[in-house]
């Protein structure tokens, strides 16, 4: 066997280049996770939104709800494999993709076991069509359509009366792959041709948020000894960048008039690029607004808090720069579309219902022991659904928590707490489905709690 | 006979690349990837009827009554594979099935693997001899299928692996008998499957 020379990009000097981007990965995971990652008491109950002004982000009218508020610092678990494990290096033999992506997507994670790509991949073309094998590893989910959402947002704020004020820089990505339902059959009699769609786009930009909360004077007969509360967050945004890709695959087998395969394969794709915001001299700009109501009512077992709102709901308006691309065997082209004016109506927007139940030890008929049962289900115009329920118990300063959740996956959680004075300290173990596989992977995130 | 033209299976094999960035970019993962060409072969290149006489007798394959004796044109960019992967190839292999139905009896002979370069017009000759197999006696007026499979050993056959290291080369078998009585054989290709496989970490620098 004849074995190459390294090629010229695995010289120190490269490495050294891939190191410090490591390092600076590093610096950024330690920066953005608390902000972006679930705090390890949600993890620890599945996931599960628990209604009350920690969760005034999903809900606003949740700011006035009585209960649990606070501040939630999730520690930068995630960013420690960027130095322990080192899957994420390209150079080194342990490198590993999936596991780089799996990790990069569950920042306040530290995963036990990453998606590990396969040991062995097999790709087959013959009559019965395409097929591509795993060996080891995780097993990817190749004809299931197959999205990836992920974001980053640094809010910084704080209240001035009754409304709520703060400034959030963010990052969004969102990708979808769907390939056709024919993509699996190709080159079979069923059918000669696959087809795929793959729509992604990546925005960053300001948000400056203004919201408020209050209770409705609703006679509290009404709610049988409960209450009503109403919240409004309204957010301006200055779109700094975006970029996007839609585009409209598609592969065929020729055939001849009598079925017969001539041995050609026709191709054909055909779709815009877009970029705008400071990539183009220009600024995008929006607006966003989120609803919500609860109400607390109290009952023979506890309190129960309901919650239902919307968010994500508004516009973004953007100058962007679009090209056609389109291609087929014969011939490709890239047309110039000019400068096209782009309204993004509610993109992402989306619903959620949050139930909580409280029993306090007098119900429970131990002293010092709380219990508390959640649930939360939540859709969005983009098609996503999620759906979580879980538990936690607690006795005096100690909780122990355990959940489980369908979002993009089953999700699982066990986790414990402890709280004194001021501050608390949450630990979970969880696990969720892996990006692109079908690997359920396991992780323990750490958060810290302030002012609850 | 080209049978896989360089961009036609390209872009077959692009779906399949880039569902693979990710699968396959890690030091640990390797790469098989195969193809039946068969399916991508005309009637007319995978069925014929041909003579054979008294004593020795060859049948070349695949048959094809153009080029009868340039076997069959492999690209493996148009398979996908990356063109500095080829250069660690760790295997490459061809199975191949063809059912034989021969007017006479023929007696045991033995079927031999040629690998060319691919501008070659007759790849027949003895330096592209890769592998010879041993093919079983083949009874009168009934179809018998005759099987073999070849691997390319980079010890043994260091001039074929490097031709297939360039990354296009032409590709045949020569099934060699001898017969009491000549007649004629008609010949159907079953499977003609090339494999390329790659060690870990094929698709990294």
């Amino acid at each position: 066997m004849t074995v190459r020379a390294s090629p010229p990009l695995s010289t120190p000097r490269h490495r050294a280049a891939w190191r410090r981007g490591l390092t600076a990965l590093a610096l950024v995971l330690l920066i953005g996770t608390p902000a972006l990652a679930q705090d390890a008491r949600t993890l620890g109950m599945g996931g599960v939104v628990v209604a009350g002004p920690g969760a005034a982000g999903v809900n606003p009218a949740f700011a006035a709800v009585p209960g649990r508020g606070g501040t939630s610092l999730t520690l930068p678990l995630g960013a420690l494999s960027a130095v322990t494990r080192d899957y994420w290096d390209p150079y080194s033999a342990g490198f590993d993709a999936l596991s780089t992506l799996d990790q990069a997507s569950a920042l306040g994670l530290y995963l036990l076991d990453p998606a590990a790509s396969p040991d062995r991949v097999i790709v087959g073309v013959d009559g019965n069509g395409l097929s591509v094998t795993f060996e080891g590893g995780a097993t990817m989910r190749l004809t299931d359509p197959t999205s990836f959402d992920g974001g980053f947002e640094l809010p910084v704020g704080g209240a001035v009366g009754p409304v709520r004020i703060g400034v959030r820089p963010f990052l969004t990505l969102h990708a979808r792959f769907t390939p056709g339902a024919d993509a699996r059959q190709v080159f079979t009699s069923a059918s000669a041709s696959a087809s795929a769609k793959l729509v992604a786009d990546a925005e960053a930009g300001v948000a400056l948020d203004v919201g408020t909360a209050l209770p409705l004077p609703v006679p509290s007969a009404a709610l049988g000894g409960g209450r009503l509360f109403v919240g409004v967050r309204a957010s301006g945004v200055a779109g700094l960048a975006k970029v996007a890709a839609d585009l409209q695959g598609q592969v065929t087998a020729e055939q001849d008039s009598s079925g017969a395969y001539t041995g050609n394969v026709l191709y054909s794709y055909d779709g815009t690029l877009s970029q705008g915001g400071l990539l183009t001299g220009s600024v995008g700009y929006g607006g966003m607004a989120a609803f919500g109501i609860a109400a607390t009512v109290p009952s023979e077992i506890g309190t129960v808090t309901m919650g239902a709102g919307v968010r994500h709901l508004g516009v973004m308006i953007w100058n962007l720069q679009q090209t056609r691309v389109q291609a087929d065997q014969n011939s490709s082209s890239h047309t110039d579309l000019g400068t096209v004016r782009q309204v993004d109506w509610a993109e992402h927007a989306n619903v959620g219902v949050n139930l909580a139940v409280e029993v306090p030890s007098a119900n429970l008929g131990v002293p010092g022991m709380g219990l508390l049962v959640a649930a939360d289900g939540s859709v969005d115009l983009s098609g996503g659904f999620a759906t979580h329920a879980g538990t936690e118990l607690q006795f005096g300063p100690f909780a122990v928590r355990a959940g489980a959740g369908y979002q993009d996956g089953l999700r699982l959680g066990l986790g414990a707490g402890v709280r004194t004075g001021p501050v608390g300290l949450d630990v979970a173990l969880t696990s969720h489905r892996s990006p692109f596989t079908d690997h359920q992977a396991f992780g323990v995130a750490a958060s810290l709690a302030f002012g609850f | 006979m080209t049978i896989l033209p360089a961009r036609p299976l390209r872009f077959l094999a692009l779906g399949t690349a880039l569902t693979l960035v990710l699968a396959g970019c890690s030091r640990h993962t390797a790469l098989r990837v195969y193809a039946d060409l068969v399916p991508f072969l005309g009637t007319a290149s995978t069925q014929a009827t041909v003579s054979y006489g008294a004593g020795t007798t060859t049948l070349d394959l695949p048959p094809d009554s153009s080029q009868p004796k340039a076997g069959a044109l492999v690209d493996l960019a148009g398979l996908g594979v990356p063109p500095d992967a080829i250069q660690n190839v760790d295997e490459l292999g061809l199975d191949l099935a063809v059912a034989v139905r021969p007017d006479s009896a023929i007696d045991a002979g033995s079927a031999t693997l040629y690998i060319a370069p691919s501008n070659e017009t007759d790849i027949f000759q003895a330096p592209y001899a890769a592998g010879q197999v041993t093919v079983p006696a083949l009874p009168a007026s009934q179809a018998s299928t005759v099987t073999g499979s070849f691997r390319l050993d980079a010890q043994q056959q260091p001039a074929a692996l490097a031709r297939v290291q360039s990354g296009s080369f032409r590709v045949g078998v020569e099934l060699q008998a001898s017969a009491t009585t000549g007649g004629q054989a008609q010949i159907d290709l079953q499977q003609l499957v090339v494999s390329v496989s790659l060690p870990p970490g094929w698709g990294l620098p």
